[in-house]
């Protein structure tokens, strides 16, 4: 190898892995989720839940409740119509607003609940592929191997004939115009960093125990609150999916 | 020529972003005045000499099991002379062990990130040999989750030092509460 085709190889590495960090969803599975996905029929959509800020010109954010709902529904009917699929499972669209007031504070706090294990699980169960695993203290392999998280058995409160829910959410911080123009500036003046980041997680949870089945993520940069990019992410999501319901 | 550089630039921003503290690779450390048995099958971290506000609070070595916002075990020590974060308080070392359990409880309650903050204990202990506080506390973080944490704390040889357990209320907080005490029970001083 000629030492101009080393800075070569590096870059083509760098790049491939790169582009496989952005392409592909990565999943777990609970030891147990073999022995359950047969008796899993019952599957209640919770409506997704996302957090989405806008990062003002000196980075500055600010919550942008509107395209939370619209990411939300774009998901949440992109979810339907994927399921709709699988006509051998009885999916039901989960509605909160229908649950008493002490049902709803355990769903509240489920979501928050599932906003801190699905960042734990992102950072400890899944390893970097940009680094060499000596080099990433923050991937605890036997969280990877022995995939154990859970919610709680709380959340059985709110589910009497359901078998799993599924829960979507994650984060979208995107730059307003007036930084993307500052940026253009602060790149040549070393002044500015990209912020720009997004991650979009879901789990199937067992409506009995709490204990996550099964866990998928990407950080494909998608704007949910265009319809096409929630579709894409369903299916991404939705072709992850174990086989479920087959004891039916 | 362009894309070399975003790659580079993907490559050193990914770098930029490593964490500021190290697996100690053991399921024991020490720290430079106490030792601990810090429970079998849990991470432990020191933090880096670089991390300002680690060495500002004096923390020594924290533990988790699942991820740090799930359950975390915090070994610090510091001077009594030093003030306290939020509410800039100091000790003197003639302070009974519950005089210090007021002042940290106040400190804790003015962390703009501790909610509904409620001492449902504040009661004297050991920790390492010496005459110690229990804090037992329960609050909502900011997002509004429910924690709990335990604080064990004592002054000697002029220093502060605390032990604490934190973590969700709901599913987290009491399985892990037997291992905490059991670490709790193994700290001794070794200088």
């Amino acid at each position: 190898m000629s030492y101009r085709t080393i800075p070569l190889c590096f870059t083509f590495s760098i790049l491939l892995l790169a582009l496989t960090a952005v392409v592909r969803a990565e999943m777990q599975a609970h030891p147990n989720l073999p022995e359950q996905a047969d008796r899993l029929t019952h599957i209640a959509v919770v409506p997704p839940h996302f957090h989405v800020y806008e990062i003002g010109p000196y980075g500055a954010m600010e919550q942008v409740r509107y395209r939370e709902i619209a990411a939300s529904m774009n998901v949440q009917k992109a979810l339907t119509a994927e399921f709709a699929k699988r006509e051998h499972l009885t999916v039901i669209q989960f509605d909160p607003h229908r649950l008493s007031t002490s049902q709803r504070e355990t769903y509240d706090e489920t979501l928050l609940l599932y906003d801190l294990v699905s960042a734990s699980i992102v950072r400890h169960a899944f390893p970097s592929p940009h680094f060499p695993l000596s080099a990433q203290p923050l991937f605890f392999p036997e969280k990877a191997r022995e995939f154990t998280y859970s919610l709680g058995h709380e959340i059985r409160d709110f589910s009497s004939d359901i078998d799993a829910f599924l829960i979507v959410g994650g984060f979208d911080q995107y730059s307003s115009a007036d930084r993307v123009a500052l940026r253009v500036v602060g790149t040549f003046l070393g002044k500015q960093r990209n912020l720009d980041m997004n991650q979009y997680t879901v789990a199937l949870v067992d409506a009995k125990t709490g204990d996550i089945l099964w866990f998928s993520h990407t950080s494909e940069p998608l704007d949910l609150g265009e319809y096409r990019d929630a579709a894409t992410l369903a299916q991404k999501f939705m072709l992850d999916l174990p086989n479920l319901g087959n004891a039916r | 020529m362009r894309i070399v550089f975003l790659m580079l630039a993907l490559f050193l921003n990914a770098c930029g972003g490593l964490p500021a503290f190290f697996d100690t690779g053991g399921s024991s450390s020490n720290s430079h005045q106490v030792y601990a048995d810090w429970p079998e099958g849990w991470r432990t971290f020191q933090p880096a000499i670089t991390d300002r506000e680690a060495a500002k609070e004096g923390l020594r070595s924290f533990a988790t099991h699942d991820g740090v916002g799930l359950q975390i075990i915090r070994l610090s020590q510091r001077s009594i002379t030093d003030a306290f974060k939020y509410t800039k308080k100091t000790l003197s070392p003639d302070m009974l062990p519950l005089q210090v359990a007021r002042i940290i409880a106040d400190d804790i309650r003015a962390n703009p990130d501790v909610v509904d903050l409620i001492i449902s204990e504040m009661s004297p202990a050991t920790l390492a040999g010496s005459e110690a506080f229990r804090l037992n506390l329960n609050y909502r973080s900011k997002a509004g989750l429910r924690r709990q944490s335990i604080v064990y704390g004592c002054i000697d040889k002029g220093l502060l030092t605390l032990l604490s357990f934190d973590a969700p209320r709901r599913h987290y907080f009491s399985p892990d509460l037997p291992t905490f005490e059991r670490m709790k029970d193994s700290v001794i001083w070794i200088s």
